[in-house]
C-alpha cells in the first residue's frame, strides 16, 4: 500500500539525521528555506478509517508517540522547531511542498520568536492526607469542632465527626484550588509567557497524589536557572504542606506554537 | 532539591505519560490530507493504562552522539 507522509516538525535550520537510533528513520523536505522532517508511514494506519482503531491500541499509540517525541527532540538540537501534532499526515511530497509554501509565513514568525527560549513542564500534585492534616489547624471552623468533639457524648460525637469529614473535604478542595494558583501564579512571573493544561487523572498518572496544577512555560534560556529556583522555593514552602513538584524538560514548544490562536495564551 | 542538574532533563528517564501529555493533543494544527481528530487525551490515557502501569519510564534516546539504541518498546 502506497505511503503517506507524516510531519513531525517544521525548522529552518538542516537537521542532521542519519545517525538517529529510532525504528524509523526520518526524512527532510526542504521548501525555500523550511525545513520539514518527515517520515513515511503506512496509508493503513492513517486512513480515516483505520486511525480510531490504532488510536486504540496501547503498543501502537505507544509506539507513534514515542517516534514522535524522539525526532522532535533531535531535530531541536539543530534549532529551533515547531512541531506539528500528532498524526499530522500528507499524500504527496508535493502537498507537503504546498503546505510549507502556505504556511511559510508563520512558521518563519513562529521560528524567529522561539530564538533562545525553551519549554518547560511543571506538574504539581498534591497528597491531601498532608494537606488535610495542616489545613486542620488552620481552619477556625475545624479547630472548634475538633475541641467540642473531644468532650460530645457519643452519639453527638458520630454527628459531629460526619459533618467534620465534610468541612474538612471543603476546606481542602479550597486549598487545593487556591495552592495550585499560587505555585501557577509565582512561575508566571518567571517567565515568557505559560499554559495551564488539563489536569490528569489518577487514573492517567498512576499516582496516588492529586495531580493540581499541569503547567507549560516557555523560559528564556538564560533564565531557566531563576525560574527553577522559583520552583525550589515553592516546594521548600508548600512540600511541608504535602505538594509534589516535577519539573521536565527541556520540551519541543508543543505548548507555545499556534498559528491564528493565541488568545488562550497567557504572559 | 530541585535544580537543573537533578531535574528530569536530555538523556535521563521520563515518564511516557509526560511525554503523551505533550505529544497527543499539542502542536501546531496544521490540516494535512487527512483530518484526524485526537480522541480526549484523558480516554487515551485511561485505555493506555495497563501499559502506564507495567512501564514506568522509558529511556529517552535523544542525544545525537550518545543515542546508540532504540528505547524498548512494549
Amino acid at each position: 500500500m502506497p505511503d503517506l507522509i507524516y510531519v513531525y516538525c517544521v525548522m529552518d535550520r538542516t537537521p542532521v539525521l542519519e545517525h538517529l537510533a529510532v525504528s524509523e528513520l526520518p526524512d527532510l523536505l526542504v521548501h525555500d528555506g523550511l525545513y520539514a522532517v518527515v517520515g513515511r508511514v503506512l496509508a493503513e494506519d492513517f486512513s480515516e478509517e483505520n486511525l480510531p482503531v490504532r488510536l486504540n491500541d496501547p503498543k501502537w499509540i505507544t509506539r507513534r508517540v514515542t517516534l514522535h517525541e524522539q525526532v522532535v527532540e533531535h531535530a531541536m538540537q539543530f534549532g529551533c522547531v515547531v512541531p506539528l501534532k500528532f498524526g499530522t499526515v500528507f499524500k504527496s511530497e508535493e502537498n507537503v511542498h504546498a503546505m510549507l509554501k502556505a504556511h511559510a509565513i508563520e512558521f518563519r514568525q513562529e521560528l524567529s520568536e522561539l530564538v533562545g527560549k525553551e519549554e518547560w513542564g511543571v506538574k504539581v500534585y498534591c497528597d491531601r492526607r498532608r494537606l488535610a492534616a495542616s489545613v486542620a489547624a488552620q481552619e477556625p471552623a475545624l479547630v472548634e469542632l475538633d475541641r467540642e468533639l473531644a468532650s460530645a457524648p457519643k452519639g453527638r460525637a458520630f454527628l459531629m465527626a460526619k459533618r467534620r469529614r465534610e468541612l474538612s473535604a471543603a476546606a481542602v478542595n479550597r486549598e487545593v484550588a487556591r495552592l495550585g494558583q499560587v505555585c501557577f501564579e509565582r512561575l508566571l512571573e518567571q517567565c515568557l509567557k505559560a499554559r495551564v493544561n488539563d489536569t490528569l487523572k489518577p487514573e492517567a498518572t498512576g499516582r496516588s497524589e492529586e495531580m493540581v496544577l499541569n503547567g507549560a512555560f516557555l523560559v528564556r534560556k538564560d533564565e531557566a536557572p531563576e525560574f527553577f529556583r522559583t520552583v525550589n522555593r515553592l516546594d521548600a514552602q508548600f512540600g511541608p504542606r504535602g505538594l509534589v513538584f516535577e519539573p521536565t524538560g527541556p520540551w519541543p514548544p508543543y505548548n507555545f506554537c499556534q498559528f491564528n490562536e493565541k488568545s488562550d495564551q497567557l504572559g | 532539591v530541585i535544580n537543573l542538574d537533578n531535574v528530569v532533563v536530555r538523556g535521563q528517564d521520563v515518564s511516557l505519560m509526560e511525554v503523551l501529555d505533550r505529544v497527543l493533543n499539542k502542536g501546531v494544527v496544521i490540516s494535512g490530507d487527512l483530518t484526524i481528530s485526537v480522541a480526549d487525551v484523558d480516554l487515551i490515557f485511561l485505555g493506555l493504562r495497563v501499559i502506564l502501569s507495567s512501564v514506568e519510564t522509558m529511556e529517552r534516546a535523544r542525544r545525537m552522539s550518545g543515542a546508540q539504541t532504540a528505547p524498548e518498546l512494549v
